[in-house]
């Protein structure tokens, strides 16, 4: 079980940099989520880990101890791949044993591993049976006792549960939760569903075109996005994000948005937006569980109209999209009162809203 | 005005029956087909597109029996699970291949490209061959594809599953909006019932082959009539307990617990029976107040907006939504409670509530 | 064929009408045969009617010596003479056995000089390409000239003794032993590169991720070929085992430029034998016989090579 330290590590393709001074610093069994859309070179960063990809510049530590002169096969390190690579031809037994009979282990020892991690991961049932006539979901448990039955001193998962169907999916979370927590495993967790970062990890390290964005636990990630980007990809459902033109008229500050319609900056997400006076373009970010219907609750609370767009249902939780000119405002229909085409006052809690400067993404205000 | 019309029709597959589906689809209405995988949910859409032929029953388009149908005469586009893009042409090429066919202008055809390639964020690869793009870039030219031929009704089969999850529900949006916009009918399958119910304006919910409830969202989630369908709408879904009732029939004693639950008098039903609660309808209860219930957490999962635990009930795992954050540890013991009110019954197979 | 002019069903006229599906979904197979039946029509008259001929012959004594034509032979019928004479012929016996012992030695030396080779090319290295196009020439050659080449240079007084640095009186070809081991270096040097090709392209086929997985569960080069590469090639394997022991024990080229079947008939294989019947004795119903008795026994090996490579699904 090792800790990992990524210090500046930079991975350049030719012309093309997918990974940029990205440093992390990850503790012993700790499970860190490595979080972005495609392509923004978390695959790669998790490569690098392994080793399968060098290294341009900067370093990878474990424990201290620099690896990339060590071969792949010696480093001990569990890969489980997004399409598991399954040895099709073996049976789930031989899959299992692979790791261990490659380190020449008598033959007695191997059985009782194996059979202890079948029975772990419920595949005890397929022990004898090809590999590939197992299912999907079934080939993860497999995957994953492979690797995990050599005890390697990290575990890296790649897009582990992007091939299961829904229902498998959250039901494979709550496993890979407990087996993490059970194995004491250090385990970095790559994936594009930030539902599924939250959910599982210690940490999260969030991504946007080889650039760490930010790095901390969901919930600070959550309540506090150090820029655009973060607040942008992480919580269900979104933050809105309103993109506008600042504009001081008398002694009052708006947002003049998309479509010419405009939001009157008042208390904190005033003072916010104002602190940094080279700012022109900022975008307002409100969580919908911020944005309420009926009364006006605070006298900083900003008033703004719209109509119903869209409807959606998601969960338990009705969700509306209000079009406000060219803009689209999502909120929680908490009453289950609105209807398609109605238009409605709404109010945005000023208090929870957050400024961010259009241009670099940073947030606005904060200390 | 029904758009389409499916009568009692069946397909016998070897690994499993089709059937009975008896489905109305409305002119103008976003269908969604919700239920497992490999479950008959394809199956429906190429019935419907004239792919394949019923065994039994009728297929009905526009009050017309569509056995004398060609695929092609249906005036209907279908988005593929597998995308089924023209390797050897471009994304444009793809896009107005189905207005080509048709004898489109020119005009025409670049008016539709432009339509389609705003909203699907596709201009700046139009230029490319499928096998240049990502998987997500090659399935919105597959729905541009789609969109362009302008068909009456489009047939989608998981548009939008290789797409990332944030890119996901912006589409989903989107597709909503667009669906609105043409007045067409879709109908929507896929096995991401978040996905389903968030869409649709009704919805089909097919299990083993046969259709276990038609409905708006509302109603399916609210009242699912079967367990089979209580276990797969909701993310978490349904907690369910097996067990029975007292004689007298106010009193219902889990088999994984050990408490009783008051039913305040309101089932008349006898015998064994599962009870059902939905995880927002579980709550925390504070330290100090009364409750039957203590659960051991096993883990807790902050999504910020709201909180999934995991928690022990005796054996059995239940899950359990709490909204905002919460400060609870894995590990520690909670109360909870929950409202008799919001619980739903079923018998072997049926609900009563 | 009145059947054929009149247009079918299924032709592209008739399926825009009811539109490209419904005809797929509908006639699929009707339309299958109509594309096979020319080259049906090929083989039959290629193929066919010369097996039959030559079965109608190899029960006759008839030679073209006779004087009269071919399709009168069953006035001179021998029934199964010529098969039953096959078994005791000396010359057979012999030429059958040395076919074998070049096939023995040729086929695994081939195979495992080919499979090292396509280990080597798995991975890709500078110059790759011009080296691999490099490694197929041998077999382009025309077995023939690669005949010519190797009598030339195993010449007495030739190359390969000059390098050994070996009297010109040492003698590779005239000489029984070594005039085998000449044949079979030829053959190894012709079609390794066939090997190498079949090998290769099984080699390529295993799915690099597997092989990725199993690196990181610690297996060495060496324990991820035996393990995950070899097992995964076997029906490649079997393929490339069938095609060339088949071919191997076809070899006359090579033997025939080098050696001629000699010294004497020490060299002489069983195609040798059989084209030296043919111009030399006319002897045409006993090859005719002996021609099919090895197709049957080349059939069958070929059979169970393949029936071996239909079950195997990785």
């Amino acid at each position: 079980m090792s800790s990992i330290q990524i210090n500046n590590v930079t991975k350049r393709f030719g012309d093309f940099t997918a990974v940029e001074d990205l440093s992390l610093d990850i503790q012993e069994g700790e499970f860190v989520a490595l979080l972005g859309p495609s392509g923004c070179g978390k695959t790669t960063t998790m490569n690098m880990i392994a080793g399968l990809e060098d290294i341009s510049e900067g370093s990878i530590l474990f424990d201290g101890q620099d690896l990339s002169s060590t071969r792949i096969q010696d480093r001990n390190i569990g890969f489980v791949f997004q399409n598991y690579a399954i040895f099709t031809h073996l049976s789930v037994y031989k899959n299992l044993s692979y790791g261990l009979e490659v380190k020449k282990i008598d033959k007695s020892a191997i059985d009782s591993r194996v059979r202890a991690m079948a029975d772990r991961m419920s595949i005890t049932h397929r022990l004898d049976q090809k590999a590939s006539s197992l299912s999907v979901n079934e080939m993860q448990k497999l995957a994953i006792g492979r690797s995990a039955i050599v005890e390697p001193r990290i575990f890296l998962l790649d897009e582990p549960l992007s091939n299961l169907d829904a229902s498998f999916r959250a039901y494979m979370r709550t496993e890979l939760k407990v087996l993490q927590h059970e194995l004491g495993q250090t385990m970095i967790y790559v994936t594009h569903d930030q539902i599924e970062a939250m959910s599982l990890a210690d940490k999260i390290a969030i991504i946007d075109e080889g650039k760490l964005m930010q790095y901390g636990s969901p919930l600070d990630i959550y309540n506090s996005p150090n820029n655009r980007f973060v607040a942008h990809f992480i919580g269900s459902p979104r933050m809105n994000l309103i993109d506008g033109e600042l504009r001081q008229e008398a002694d009052q500050l708006k947002l003049i948005i998309s479509g010419g319609a405009e939001i009157a900056l008042q208390g904190q997400i005033k003072s916010d937006f104002t602190s940094d006076g080279r700012v022109h373009s900022g975008s307002f970010g409100i969580r919908p569980q911020d944005i309420y219907f009926g009364d006006k609750r605070s006298s900083s609370d900003i008033e703004m109209k719209g109509t119903v767009d869209v409807l959606e249902r998601v969960g338990p939780k009705r969700i509306a999209h209000l079009q406000v000119s060219e803009t689209s405002f999502i909120a929680f229909d908490d009453q289950d009162q609105l209807k398609l085409g109605d238009e409605v006052p709404f109010y945005l809690a000023s208090d929870k809203s957050m400024a961010f400067d259009v241009a670099s993404g940073r947030r606005l205000g904060v200390i | 005005m029904n758009s389409l019309e499916l009568k009692n029709v069946f397909k016998t597959y070897p690994e499993f029956t089709l059937g009975p589906i008896n489905l109305e689809i409305k002119q103008g209405e976003f269908f969604g087909i919700f239920g497992p995988p490999s479950t008959g949910k394809t199956s429906i859409l190429k019935l419907i597109l004239g792919l394949i032929h019923p065994d039994e029953g009728h297929v009905i388009i526009n009050d017309q029996d569509a056995k004398d149908l060609g695929v092609s005469e249906r005036g209907m586009s279908m988005v593929f699970q597998n995308l089924a893009l023209f390797p050897h042409m471009s994304g444009r090429e793809n896009i107005i291949f189905p207005l080509k066919e048709r004898g489109a202008t020119d005009r025409e055809m670049e008016q539709q490209l432009n339509l389609v390639s705003d909203v699907l964020h596709i201009s700046h690869i139009l230029h490319k061959n499928p096998a240049q793009m990502s998987g997500g870039e090659r399935q919105r030219i597959a729905l541009g594809r789609a969109f362009a031929a302008d068909s009456r009704a489009m047939l989608l089969d998981e548009p939008i599953a290789a797409l990332d999850a944030r890119l996901r529900e912006e589409m989903r949006v989107e597709l909503k909006r667009l669906q609105r916009e043409n007045n067409q009918t879709f109908v929507y399958v896929s096995h991401d019932e978040e996905e389903v119910m968030a869409v649709s304006d009704r919805l089909a919910v097919v299990i083993g082959g046969k259709i276990a409830q038609v409905g708006v969202p509302d109603d399916v989630y609210s009242r699912p009539n079967s367990i089979a369908v209580a276990e797969v709408i909701g993310s978490p879904p349904m907690n369910l307990f097996q067990g029975e009732f007292s004689k007298k029939g106010n009193f219902f004693e889990a088999e994984n617990f050990d408490a009783r639950l008051a039913l305040k008098g309101q089932s008349k039903h006898k015998g064994s029976a599962t009870l059902g609660i939905r995880p927002e309808d579980i709550w925390l209860v504070e330290d100090g107040e009364e409750t039957d219930f203590e659960l051991s957490i096993i883990s807790v999962e902050p999504l910020g907006g709201y909180t999934i635990l995991n928690a022990y009930l005796g054996e059995k795992i239940v899950k359990i939504r709490a909204p905002g954050q919460v400060n609870v540890m894995a590990g520690s013991k909670q109360k909870v409670s929950f409202d008799p009110r919001r619980i739903h019954l079923f018998d072997d197979d049926g609900e009563r509530l | 064929m009145t059947d054929t002019i009149k247009q079918p069903e299924n032709s592209p006229a008739n399926l825009k009408k009811q539109g490209y599906w419904a005809g797929v979904a509908r006639d699929g197979q009707k339309m299958g045969f109509w594309f096979i039946l020319p080259t049906l029509l090929l083989l039959l008259f290629i193929v066919v009617f010369p097996l039959f001929m030559q079965l109608y012959l190899s029960v006759t004594w008839w030679t073209p010596l006779e004087g009269i034509p071919w399709y009168r032979a069953w006035e001179v019928f021998s029934w199964g003479d010529n098969y039953v004479y096959q078994f005791t012929d000396e010359r057979v016996r012999g030429a059958i056995w040395r076919t074998i012992l070049i096939m023995i030695v040729a086929v695994p030396a081939q195979f495992f000089l080919g499979l090292s080779l396509a280990y080597l090319f798995m991975d890709n290295f500078p110059g790759r390409k011009f080296f691999y196009s490099l490694m197929l020439t041998p077999m382009m050659i025309v077995p023939a000239v690669v005949g010519l080449m190797f009598y030339l240079l195993f010449q007495g007084t030739g190359p390969v003794n000059a390098h050994l640095g070996l009297p010109s009186t040492f003698s590779w070809l005239t000489d029984v032993n070594r005039a085998m081991i000449s044949i079979i270096i030829a053959d190894v040097w012709q079609w390794t590169p066939l090997m190498f090709l079949i090998l290769l392209a099984g080699m390529l086929g295993v799915p690099t991720d597997q092989l990725l997985a199993a690196r990181l569960l610690g297996g060495s080069n060496w324990q991820n070929f035996l393990k995950i590469i070899l097992p995964r090639m076997k029906a490649v394997i079997m393929i490339a085992l069938v095609l060339r022991a088949v071919e191997c024990f076809k070899i006359f080229d090579l033997i025939y430029i080098m050696t001629k079947g000699g010294p004497g008939v020490q060299t002489e294989t069983i195609s040798v034998f059989l084209y030296k019947m043919t111009f030399g004795e006319f002897e045409w119903s006993y090859v005719a016989a002996l021609g099919l008795t090895i197709l049957f026994v080349l059939s069958v090996i070929a059979a169970k090579g393949l029936a071996y490579i239909a079950k195997k699904d990785v």
